[in-house]
């Protein structure tokens, strides 16, 4: 009996140790928190931002303005075009929706729930930024189905591109709207690390990018395009310390991107050609701002000697400008030539070039600047375009205001791989492996997007 | 840990409430061929795990549970006996030499040693001299083509590089693949942690240095033998951690040497020197377009032969001055242009040095074992080192009459100095490849070159190279990580025998160990020029605790019963503290304090399992066996409602040749069938239960990335992988079925053994489109199979007095094939580059290679392009699209292993046969594009490439079918863009992998005869050669390498460091 009880006694104890032993809490991730408010959210969305716009799709878009030149192995082959859908899995899901709109979205709901209008306005213009240069890109992108994976929804539907900018431009007018509020129980303060949580900035960034959103649609709109976006540029950025830029850290994991990618992957990019030698026709003191030499790569033609990017814009602290009172000013410009406005556009044009100098420390005396000023009967659309790219170092911007404009003028790369350059992103083959159902087809990089009417 | 005391506290009580009439015997073994005592024979209780072993002079003593226990004598190719305990306390037993063999015991699950007649699965044992003796230093690599169904890859032949192992195919996806390891029933960590910033996550494999997986850790020499469980109903017992199979290591231990000390010792001598590299050419300067020129990466410049140099003796690149053409008028024309011997120059002879010694000693009441080894390597590539030293002490007692306690515990230092590989531009191979044949690394030092910095600096401290990349002498000098293990493997084992037949044991074993590394990039350096320290540090430590109970029975006449029941318990805990500093301030002061700014991460895994166990074993007139057994586990990275999974198994085996009309079969003198069925699992990581929200990281997959805090201020971001509150355990069905037959008393016998095993519920991080806000999300949901055939083969040709001959064959074929993935998905990336990665593909094998191809017609032929206008005229189309070239693992492999001996001279040599399997030879692909490949030598020469003519017209073929006859060139452009550089179709850079190699040879004396055995009683001299010859199709490197390491993506290779062949010579003595 006695060991009938003791082996009784075994059993015992081994089932009160399993079930103690099995503590489920020891499942619970100590590494990560299981919610997280608003101020947590915020900063990640804008260094990403600069992180993709500055970098990766500055790489790609830039080199094919003939800013810089890729000159090694893949920068190379991007620099005839070669662009494959795998290059663009990770612009599309690894920075622009995740993290960038996911978050953004999550700030939104929050917002919405907790009564703070305030960050709600913040998300929504980050929203609608995100928006733009994701669909400039590629053109049509899902939206409305999009960033539903909490709610097991992994195949979003496109949105047609001029929903999108529908969308784009009902989100900033409501994010005016809400920014003006007078309470917000939460309010973006140092996380912002854009403005700092000066809500006045930020309704004049609104008002910026409506600018710029409207401007996009000048193909299809004609006038009315270029009157929204000088009713807009109106309320919005009045010199160069408004800028909507990111300014990287000079620790190793917070710097700027273009640094990082001279660091780990040295003798890539270097100046083009192109751009050289419009800077040095004019003795353009922001030539040794942006290159440390005056020697560019031809497009095509990798020159090993070709000038490397100044340290301005490849610095661990470099910023990266995402909207700014350069391009609102050139914005001004191209709405009022095309509207007739020929005194407003110089003036506009003047005081961006101006403006771009000053940024650039390079502003001086003036006189290199006042010889290089325009009237209005000098100033042409080509002038604006050409003198916006110059000014426009680095920003994909540019890319969007070729294919509107055609200017600058550029020459297709020797060995080209297209026949002509690239007017679209691939689309990522990640959308194609796991959304293929919705993502459009037969697309090829020279095509158009919906904006983007053929003349 | 307090409650596990309690339970030890409680354990201990229960036995001393039970009580039998002990009693000690004593003994001794002789063998009935000689008369001569047998040294070392096992003698077991029956019933029990318990025993003893035989000293110098056959003798033994054993406490007993009393009068009526029996003995089980036992000693390798004597036949088993069984004495019964009557009431004397002497025993003179006489073993009878057992031709067949049938009475080999084999450790089983959970430590059990059983008979391998009785077993329904295959198990295959290895001895511990087998191992040593390839002098690898590493267990893995010892075992590599000596067990069938296992297969195992080293990553490289740089000191202390990981190894793979896998066991009948891969079983999961996503997760490990790799068999659990028991050394003395304790579960050891064989994990390959790594460094670099975890945000980066593998990819980090995919650059930095080759890290160890950390069952180097253990001491060949202190192995006692090898026992490898395959298939589920071996592994059954062994739960959630054994789906992929399991080894079994038993360590030396100490016997009865009636007082005396028993001493063995151990040294070699090892020379090791690279077996395989890419081949270079010597033929044309550094240069782009046939223009020399020196700040190009790329070696198009003009013939060496049409150069010379101006004779300079400032110049600063070359000693021997400048280069110029030959009809410049400062060449000197007496002094013609040199292709330096940079890769010559670079690889040593590296060396390692093996030194064991072991002290073993007992008496009837205790006994004991320790052993020191020592192994240390320096490697191949200068300044790369591995060294591990090793403390063992196994210490056995009776406790009274009843209790036997013994504990073991091993004390590991290791840890060397790691050199940088891969996809790095401070890569040592990298650089050196990459490096055009007119610049000297050496600087004129030649092989000393790595010892003088001038080869690899100027004096302001700027890095000598020829461009771009590190000169690999800067990096083996300045960028290198070092890493420092230590760790203790021990364990406690109590037996108790409270009464006849029945015995309980208990057994706690702990590994942890601590692995610190420190690595730098110096200042000015190829990558990352700003400098970074790291400073990482690794904990783990696992706990085991088995408590089982083993009741022995035999219930009717010729029917016996064999009954484990137990308990078992485990913890693992893991911890990693990272710490990245950036931007060195003062040269050559590598510190923390030196950097501009610092990264921190920390990261904590704990999960733990609990289950309950029980095996029965039948056995019925020695000839019908049935075994049955089930494990009911829980585990805490299971849902909380869902976290209980149980898993049978059962398995038969039937010797047919004891039927009455086979008995005595002079051909066939043994025959076995066996089968046996099993559900097993693997269970899920930590962690994936519930969602959170992570540090935030930003990667565009081009650079590092950034990542929070940024500026001081937190960032989070949901976790971009969706986590499932309904996880379950990833489930393998395994069924086996094999036959056993043995010839010609024992001179031929074979062992064949098919298995089918169907893996579902496998666990995959399913890739969802980023859209969704998410990357993917892990469910439950994949399929595979593994089918196979091992066939184990041995024949003795020549059995004599004095020469013997024998030869060992294991053959291995795995047929793995993806059944599914999940819906919609038809592939998973394990891990690689743009243009060539290693994927699961749905409807395919484990490990397919993906990559970009040439555009073909249906025929099959390459399309040429006829587009005049087009840079690529008269050269092949690259398609962009990714597809399966087929599977990185071999169809089937193969090791054919001969012992010849002849008096005390011994011969034996391994042949390892591997047929299919490729790799991506991305290193060719970019030596090409680079000018330096062998295969460049033709440049400038006129082709007419194979193929039709054909055009891209709206991203579709046009093609007339006419065969091409364009005339071109090979030219730098087709090089560069086409047929080699960064993403050219990367399909004519994936190589077959067969090859034959003639893994180890080894030619050893036994000086017996020669020697005083009073003293000396056992002297051995070898040499041993491994790798010694090499045949493979593979343009590169010796092919079996993995750029990732010990890591499911296997099949890469980019800038991988090469392997080794070795020269061995050694002795061995034992006093």
């Amino acid at each position: 009996m006695k060991k009938i009880y003791a082996y009784l006694f075994i059993v015992a104890i081994i089932s009160v140790s399993c079930s103690k032993w099995i503590d489920p809490d020891i499942n619970n991730d100590p590494n990560n928190p299981t919610d997280v408010n608003e101020p947590q959210l915020l900063a990640p969305v804008e260094a990403n931002l600069a992180y993709i716009a500055g970098g990766e799709l500055a790489r790609f878009n830039c080199v094919w303005m003939q800013q810089i030149a890729g000159i090694q192995s893949q920068s190379a082959e991007n620099d005839i075009y070669t662009i494959s859908e795998s290059d663009v899995n990770n612009p599309w899901s690894w920075n622009l929706y995740a993290p960038g709109m996911i978050n953004t979205k999550i700030m939104m709901e929050k917002s919405a729930e907790g009564g703070s209008p305030h960050y709600a306005g913040v998300a929504k213009i980050l929203m609608a930024y995100h928006l733009g240069i994701t669909t400039d890109e590629w053109g049509d992108i899902p939206y409305t189905e999009a960033l539903s994976g909490l709610q097991n929804n992994f195949k979003p539907k496109y949105d047609p591109q001029a929903q999108i900018y529908d969308t784009i431009f009902s989100l900033l007018n409501q994010a005016i709207q809400n920014l003006s509020a007078t309470n917000s129980v939460l309010s973006p303060g140092d996380e912002d690390i854009i403005y700092g949580g000066d809500l006045e900035k930020w309704i004049k960034t609104a008002y910026a990018l409506k600018a710029r959103y409207n401007l996009h649609l000048a193909k299809r709109k004609g006038t009315s395009a270029y009157t929204a976006a000088l009713t807009a540029s109106e309320n919005s950025y009045t010199g160069n310390s408004d800028d909507f830029k990111v300014v990287f850290g000079t620790a190793y994991n917070n710097s700027n991107p273009i640094y990082q990618s001279e660091q780990e992957r040295p003798g890539y990019y270097s100046a083009s050609a192109t751009f050289q030698a419009k800077l040095s026709a004019t003795g353009d003191p922001r030539q040794s701002v942006y290159f440390d030499g005056t020697i560019g790569s031809n497009p095509g033609e990798p020159n090993p000697d070709a000038a490397s990017i100044g340290a301005a814009y490849a610095s661990a602290g470099s910023p990266v400008y995402l909207m700014s009172y350069v391009e609102l000013k050139f914005i001004e410009a191209e709405a009022s030539f095309a509207t007739n406005d020929l005194i407003r556009a110089a003036d506009a044009y003047n005081e961006g070039l101006k403006a771009s100098l000053q940024r650039e420390g390079v502003y001086g005396d003036g006189s290199w600047y006042n010889s290089h000023k325009e009237t209005n009967a000098s100033i042409s659309l080509e002038k604006i375009m050409t003198q916006k790219w110059l000014s426009s170092f680095l920003q994909i911007e540019t890319w969007t205001d070729w294919r509107r404009t055609g200017f600058p003028t550029l020459q297709l790369a020797a060995g080209a791989v297209t026949n002509q350059i690239p007017r679209r992103l691939p689309y990522p083959e990640e959308e194609r492996l796991y959304n293929g159902e919705n993502m459009p087809a037969g697309l090829s990089i020279t095509d158009r997007v919906w904006w983007d009417v053929a003349k | 840990m307090k409650r596990l005391f309690f339970l030890f506290l409680v354990f201990l009580c229960l036995l001393q409430s039970i009580d039998a009439q002990q009693k000690a015997v004593t003994g001794t073994v002789k063998s009935s061929n000689d008369g001569e005592p047998v040294i070392g024979a096992t003698i077991i209780i029956r019933g029990t795990t318990s025993g003893t072993t035989t000293d110098i002079n056959g003798n033994f003593s054993i406490v007993v549970p009393g009068e009526g226990s029996v003995l089980v004598i036992s000693y390798v190719g004597m036949k088993k006996q069984e004495v019964t305990v009557g009431s004397g306390t002497t025993l003179n037993i006489v073993l009878e030499p057992d031709l067949l063999g049938l009475e080999e015991v084999v450790v089983t699950a959970i430590g059990i040693s059983r008979e391998r007649k009785s077993l329904g699965y295959a198990v295959q044992d290895i001895s511990g001299d087998k191992i040593s003796k390839a002098e690898t230093g590493n267990v893995l690599t010892g075992l590599s083509s000596k067990a069938a169904g296992v297969n195992i890859t080293s990553s490289a032949g740089t000191a202390g590089a990981a190894t793979f192992i896998t066991i009948r195919g891969q079983n999961s996806i996503t997760g490990d693949n790799q068999p659990l390891f028991v050394v003395d029933g304790v579960p050891v960590d064989n994990s390959m942690d790594y460094s670099g910033n975890p945000d980066d996550g593998r990819n980090n494999l995919t650059q930095g240095v080759n890290y160890s997986n950390r069952l180097i850790d253990l001491n060949p020499d202190d192995i006692a033998s090898i026992s490898v469980l395959k298939g589920g109903a071996a592994t059954a017992l062994y739960g959630m951690r054994a789906g992929n199979g399991v080894v079994i290591i038993t360590t030396r231990k100490g016997s009865d040497t009636g007082g005396r000390l028993n001493v063995s010792f151990s040294a070699s001598m090892a020379f090791d020197m690279v077996n395989k590299l890419p081949e270079l050419q010597t033929m044309y300067a550094q240069g782009t377009n046939g223009v020399y020129n020196t700040t190009t990466t790329s070696s198009w410049g003009p013939l060496i032969s049409e150069m010379r140099f101006d004779g300079a003796t400032d110049y600063p690149r070359d000693k021997n001055g400048r280069l110029v053409l030959a009809t410049n008028p400062a060449a000197k024309q007496d002094k013609p242009g040199i292709a330096y011997d940079n890769v010559g120059n670079f690889f040593q002879t590296g060396t390692t040095y093996n030194n064991n010694i072991s002290v073993t000693g007992g008496n009837k009441d205790a006994n004991f074992f320790l052993s020191v080894g020592n192994n240390s390597t320096k490697g191949i590539v200068p300044r790369n080192t591995f060294s591990k030293t090793t403390i063992k002490f196994s210490g056995e007692t009776h406790l009274g009459q009843k209790m036997t306690i013994s504990a073991s515990a091993n004390y590991i230092r290791s840890g060397g100095a790691r050199m940088q590989q891969g996809s790095n531009t401070s890569g040592v191979m990298l650089g050196l490849l990459r490096g055009t044949p007119t610049f000297d690394i050496a600087n004129g030092h030649g092989k000393d070159g790595y010892k003088y910095p001038d080869s690899y600096m100027y004096p302001d401290g700027t890095p000598r190279r020829y461009a771009t990349y590190d000169n690999p002498f800067w990096t083996v000098n300045k960028n290198v990580l070092t890493d420092r293990v230590d760790r203790i493997l021990g364990n406690i084992l109590l037996k108790y025998m409270p009464v006849k037949d029945l015995s309980l044991s208990f057994r706690l074993g702990d590994d942890f160990y601590i692995d610190r590394r420190s690595g730098h990039t110096a200042l000015f350096s190829a990558n990352i020029p700003d400098g970074q320290q790291e400073e990482d540090h690794h904990y783990n430590n696992s706990l085991n605790c088995d408590l089982t109970a083993n009741y022995f029975r035999e219930i009717l006449r010729g029917l016996t019963a064999n009954v484990t029941i137990g308990q078992n318990i485990f913890q693992s805990y893991s911890q990693q503290l990272y710490n990245q500093g950036n931007g060195f301030v003062i040269p050559d002061f590598y510190h923390m304090s030196n950097t501009s700014s610092q990264l921190v991460r920390e990261n904590t895994t704990k999960y733990r399992t609990a289950a309950i166990y029980g095996d029965l074993q039948l056995s019925f007139r020695n000839m019908l066996f049935l075994g049955f057994t089930g494990r009911n586990e829980w585990s805490t990275t299971l849902p909380e409602s869902n976290n209980s999974f149980f898993f049978p198994s059962a398995s038969a085996g039937f010797i047919f040749s004891e039927l009455p009309f086979l008995k005595g079969n002079k051909i066939i003198s043994y025959g076995k069938l066996r089968t046996s069925y099993a559900h097993i699992a693997n269970h899920a990581l930590p962690y994936f239960t519930s969602n959170t929200f992570t540090l935030a990281v930003i990667n565009d997959g081009w650079a590092t990335g950034d990542s929070f805090p940024f500026d001081g201020i937190p960032g989070f971001v949901p976790s971009n992988i969706l986590s499932n509150p309904n996880l379950k355990p990833e489930s393998l069905l395994s069924r086996e079925v094999g036959i056993e037959l043995k010839f010609l008393n024992n001179r031929m016998n074979l062992d064949f053994t098919y298995y089918n095993n169907q893996n579902k519920d496998l666990l995959i991080p399913v890739p969802i489109t980023g859209s969704s806000g998410f990357n993917s999300t892990y469910i439950n949901a994949a399929t595979m199979e593994n089918k196979g055939v091992e066939i184990m083969a041995n024949i003795v040709p020549v059995q004599g007095k004095r020469f013997t001959w024998s030869a060992t064959v294991n053959f291995t074929r795995n047929r793995n094939k993806v059944l599914s993935l999940a819906e919609g998905v038809t592939d998973i990336s394990l891990g690689g580059f743009t243009g060539s990665t290693i994927n699961v593909v749905a409807g395919e094998a484990y490990g397919s290679m993906f990559s970009t191809s040439f555009y073909k017609d249906q025929n099959g032929n390459v399309i040429i392009n006829d587009n005049p206008a087009s840079a690529g005229y008269g050269y092949p189309i690259k398609d962009e699209t990714m597809k399966s070239l087929g599977s990185v693992a071999p169809v089937w492999t193969m090791g054919i292993n001969n012992d010849l001996s002849f008096n005390g001279l011994s011969l034996s040599f391994l042949f390892d046969i591997k047929k299919g399997g490729i790799m991506w030879n991305g290193t060719l692909s970019r030596l090409i594009g680079f000018g330096t490949s062998k295969i460049t030598e033709n440049r400038g020469q006129s082709v007419v490439m194979e193929g039709v003519k054909g055009h891209l017209e709206n991203g579709v073929i046009v093609t007339s079918g006419e065969k091409n006859d364009i005339e071109t060139t090979w030219s730098q452009y087709y090089y560069q863009n086409i047929g080699g550089g960064a993403s050219p179709a990367q399909e004519q850079f994936v190589d077959k992998t067969d090859w034959i190699r003639l893994r180890e040879a080894t030619l050893s004396y036994d000086l017996g005869k020669v020697i005083n055995k009073n003293f000396l009683r056992q002297a051995r001299v070898f040499f041993t050669g491994r790798n010694l010859w090499l045949k493979t199709p593979y343009r590169g490197i010796d092919p079996e390498t993995n750029l990732m390491g010990a890591f499911n993506a296997q099949g890469l290779d980019y800038f991988n460091m090469p392997n080794t062949k070795s020269y061995v010579f050694g002795l061995r003595l034992d006093f």
